[in-house]
């Protein structure tokens, strides 16, 4: 059991470390393959693009598109000074207030109702999260059959009793509000799963002993259920919210950023700069960035504090 | 006492109908919006005013037919199909092979590289997406499906979820494979992808239902009609069928049935995928 | 088939010493039991030879052949872990035979050889049952029948009987020992379980906090412990200590508590300072008219034999084996203990260390 072969103990050492060396370069050049395809793609298609936005930002194009001329910050300025743009500013943040809590709320009171043992529950679970399979221009096209001006299912009712048709969607007053109805209509699917998962995973025990204590449902619900999800709810207020501030499908099938601007959102905005002027697009793209970053902390700061973490 | 007993069991008996009165009520306001489109993709308009539309009848299948006949539909659904399957297959690959570098693998800088991969979840496509174009038309892939795919293979939720799926596969079993004889390729095809099948089988679901429903992008890479997607199609058909809401309801129902499809089969793993994300905030 | 060395070697977990400069060889066809308290090193030195853990200083060598920078896959040792770490997806044909595949035998004779080695364990029923259908006993084998699969050149094995219940634990205990006397193949063995190492082992290697103790022959290290650890580790009850004082009237003798304690040979004491500590396994302990005295507070019937506990003045316990037929104590009585002369073993007190 001595060592036999060609090499000494002390040359066997040396080779030895400088082998344990190599072993772990391999790895590094394992894990160098393995996250390669995703590093290109995020490094092309994610940050390349967040730096060059912001780049182009500083220059003005000229009405053809062929020069660029660098501006600086006048261009940030400009956007930021805008009328269009601050009036695309309070449509999407008034947009984000119809649609976040009402979809939380909506959403959370279904979990409520499909969190009982009944038969046949399987069937209502299914049904509050079907909505979670519509893409955003199915639910559209779905809320068109109700909000049609001519043949909508609205105004063929209104008119079944006798009253005037109204035109929902070409009214400056009731337009966003009817584009948010189909965009809560939507999220109710997402809110639904999420809560109900997690009121399933609260221990039964704690309802148990709350109502030995007696408490009554409403009680246990605002003192166990409702704490117990403030993850979730964080989760799903800060990612409600970011949808709201993306959104730009339901705009641009119900009403065209009309009438009268009333709905015209920062993304609609953005993609009808776009093509005339990339370089404003981009200004408008770097501060839909920071407002969506600056939100998102602050609830998260916000909220975080107000949240327990089982 | 009996008396007490039979009233105890009456008012229970009458809750629960009233909780089941309460979901079927709730229900059908759910499902509205859909019940409405289904019922007016059956039967042309007759004159205003008449809400018959919404009684059940024989079923009519002729404004499918038409959704098919006066439209490009086949090929919207077909590009949908391709498009989605594509970028599932791709991000279920690419967030295995990533998310098991970040979970057995050591190298340098591997929590800053962790991060800057979470830091892919802060920035939305929408703000990326001017330079995006500029890129897709600078490589020439305007109307084809790369420009629909390629932006789309790597995915950060997919490789958190699979990391924490291999980080859930116990050291021992990586261990025996090592005394088998496998390294970390044979470990992680043969022992921790069959382990991580529920992860995966969750985010493939979740991948393909954000694929499916892609909207801005698709627009604004596609001119084509040939590489039009689903939701693309249905935008554009809006336009065509104006007030011909019998078409463009059966147009839509069409547009979701695959992902209507999905949903039932996978509910489950739907669910998993999409509560996975939201553990913990 | 292969010995191992250890040459020097130490591995370290941050500021954790887990196995310090340990020195061992392992015979070709040697069963060697690793043996000490939880958290000692034996597993960590398993690991060592598997390539699971790389050394921070010294070499292993397997064959003769230094080991350190070979990959755990190539280095052609099996190992059966303590969880099993069966492939939950895998059924236990696959389990077993999987180990084959990466040496490039083609499906048909992976398939075969994996039967083989199931019948040698009794497994050829349930070949195609998973991992979660088979009770722990049946897991065990499915891990035994993976490592024997491909005549590796050495058997490693982590704590393998841990989660078996005694009576299932004795009998696999003697069938691996049959095993490995038949194919004669080096088998490493850890564990925390003295009787297994006892029964099981050719040598035994004791470790402690990382460095190996004493290596030997069950007999050996049971006869001959040598250091207070050892002696007082091994054997159920373990050997009775006493500090004694070296006497010079005339010859050199030893006393403890005032009473004198014979030992058959006193030029041993030869050399000695004023206090040595005195060793005596439980049987080697016996009830005497004249000798140290203790008090019995506790008798212990085992059917062939009883234990009396019997306790000094200043609390130190003391275990005394009795034959089931020979008169016992009632507890509270004061009893006296003699030394069998002969086997009376003496350590340094400063150091534990055996003396000769």
């Amino acid at each position: 059991m001595t060592v036999s072969g060609p090499i000494g103990i002390e040359e066997a050492r040396a080779t030895a470390a400088l082998r344990g060396r190599r072993q772990r370069r391999g790895e590094v050049a394992l894990a160098a393959a393995l996250l390669a395809p995703s590093l290109a793609v995020f490094g092309v298609f994610t940050f390349y693009p967040l730096l060059r936005t912001i780049w182009l930002g500083f220059f003005l194009q000229d009405p053809f598109g062929l020069r660029s001329r660098w501006v600086g910050l006048d261009q940030y300025r400009d956007v930021l000074g805008s009328a269009d743009f601050l009036n695309s500013l309070e449509v999407t943040f008034l947009f984000a207030l119809y649609t976040v809590p009402t979809s939380l709320a909506a959403g959370l009171a279904l979990a409520v109702l499909a969190d009982q043992h009944l038969p046949g529950m399987r069937i209502f679970r299914t049904i509050f999260a079907s909505t979670v399979a519509t893409s955003v221009a199915v639910a559209s096209l779905l809320w068109l059959v109700l909000l049609q001006p001519s043949a909508g299912l609205i105004n063929q009712f209104l008119d079944a009793i006798g009253r005037d048709p109204v035109d929902l969607l070409n009214d400056p007053d009731t337009a966003l509000p009817a584009v948010a109805a189909t965009t809560v209509w939507q999220n109710l699917g997402v809110v639904f799963i999420v809560t109900l998962a997690a009121m399933q995973s609260i221990p039964e025990v704690l309802h148990e002993s709350a109502k030995v204590d007696g408490h009554g449902t409403w009680s246990r619900f605002r003192h166990i259920t409702l704490p117990m999800l403030g993850p979730q709810l964080l989760f799903l207020t800060v990612v409600l919210t970011i949808n709201a501030f993306q959104s730009f499908g339901q705009i641009d099938i119900l009403t065209e950023g009309g009438p009268s601007e009333s709905t015209n959102v920062l993304v609609y905005s953005l993609v009808q700069t776009l093509p005339i002027d990339p370089g404003r697009a981009a200004a408008q793209a770097v501060v839909l960035f920071v407002v969506i970053g600056v939100l998102s902390f602050v609830q998260f700061k916000w909220l975080d504090r107000r949240v327990h973490y089982g | 006492m009996a008396d007490l007993a039979r009233r105890a069991r009456w008012r229970r008996r009458l809750s629960i109908g009233a909780r089941y009165l309460l979901l079927v009520v709730v229900a059908a306001l759910v499902l509205f919006p859909i019940y409405a489109a289904v019922m007016v993709s059956q039967k042309p308009l007759t004159a205003l005013g008449d809400l018959d539309v919404l009684v059940p009848d024989s079923p009519d299948l002729g404004g499918f037919a038409d959704a098919f006949d006066d439209s490009n539909m086949t090929r919207y659904l077909l590009n949908s199909l391709i498009v989605s399957v594509l970028i599932t297959a791709g991000q279920v690959v690419t967030s295995i092979l990533a998310g098991y570098a970040f979970a057995a693998l050591r190298f340098p800088a591997k929590a800053a590289l962790f991060y800057l991969f979470l830091a892919t979840l802060m920035v939305p496509g929408e703000v990326n997406i001017v330079v995006n174009l500029e890129t897709i038309q600078r490589l020439g892939w305007i109307d084809s499906y790369q420009a629909l795919v390629v932006p789309f293979l790597a995915f950060a939720v997919g490789t958190f979820l699979l990391r924490q799926a291999f980080l859930g596969i116990p050291q021992d079993l990586r261990d025996a494979a090592a005394m088998d004889g496998y390294g970390h390729w044979g470990f992680l095809t043969r022992v921790a992808v069959p382990l991580a099948r529920p992860t995966i089988a969750g985010l493939s679901v979740f991948s393909f239902l954000l694929a499916w429903n892609q909207y801005l992008w698709p627009l604004v890479v596609t001119n084509d009609d040939d590489f039009r997607t689903v939701q693309i199609g249905l935008r554009a058909l809006r336009d065509e069928a104006g007030s011909n809401l019998n078409l463009l309801m059966s147009a839509t129902i069409l547009a979701s049935l695959p992902i209507l499809v999905v949903l039932v089969l996978f509910e489950r793993q739907l669910i998993r995928g999409l509560t996975a994300g939201s553990i913990k905030g | 088939m292969a010995g191992i060395r250890f040459e020097s070697v130490t591995k370290r977990f941050d500021d954790v010493v887990a196995v310090d400069d340990l020195t061992l060889d392992i015979a070709d066809g040697e069963l060697l039991v690793l043996l000490g308290p939880s958290g000692c090193g034996k597993s960590t030195a398993l690991r060592l030879i598997a390539g699971l853990e790389a050394p921070d200083e010294g070499l292993v060598l397997i064959d003769g052949d230094v080991v350190n920078d070979i990959a755990a896959k190539d280095r052609d040792v099996a190992m059966v872990f303590q969880s099993y770490a069966l492939y939950p997806h895998m059924t236990v044909r696959r389990n077993i035979s999987f180990p084959l595949k990466p040496l490039g035998v083609d499906r048909r004779d992976r398939d075969q050889r994996a039967e083989i080695a199931a019948a040698q364990l009794g497994l050829s029923d349930l070949l195609d049952r998973k991992p979660g259908q088979l009770s722990g006993g049946q897991r065990q084998r499915v891990a035994l029948a993976r490592a024997l699969v491909r005549d590796p050149r050495a058997f490693l094995m982590d704590e393998p009987l841990s989660n078996l219940d005694a009576k299932l634990r004795a009998e696999t205990r003697a069938e691996l020992v049959e095993l490995q006397r038949r194919l004669r193949t080096t088998l490493v063995f850890v564990t925390h379980d003295q009787v297994e190492a006892m029964t099981m082992a050719d040598r035994i290697a004791i470790m402690v906090e990382g460095s190996l103790q004493q290596v030997g022959t069950p007999d050996e290290i049971y006869d001959r412990p040598a250091n207070l650890f050892v002696a007082r580790f091994i054997g159920s009850p373990p050997m009775n200590t006493w500090t004694a004082s070296v006497t010079r009237n005339g010859d050199r003798g030893l006393a403890v508590d005032g009473a004198a304690v014979a030992i058959a040979e006193p030029e041993r004491l030869a050399g000695l300072e004023a206090e040595v500590v005195v060793g005596a396994r439980p049987e080697d302990t016996s009830l005497a008219v004249d000798g140290i005295p203790a008090i019995s507070t506790h008798v212990e019937s085992l059917g062939h034999e009883r234990l009396v506990t019997c306790e000094h003045d200043d609390g130190r316990r003391i275990v005394v084996r009795l034959e089931a037929h020979q008169p016992y104590p009632v507890t509270g009585e004061t009893v006296h203990l003699a030394l069998d002369p002969a086997a009376i073993a003496l350590f340094d007190p400063s150091t534990g260390e055996r003396l000769p």
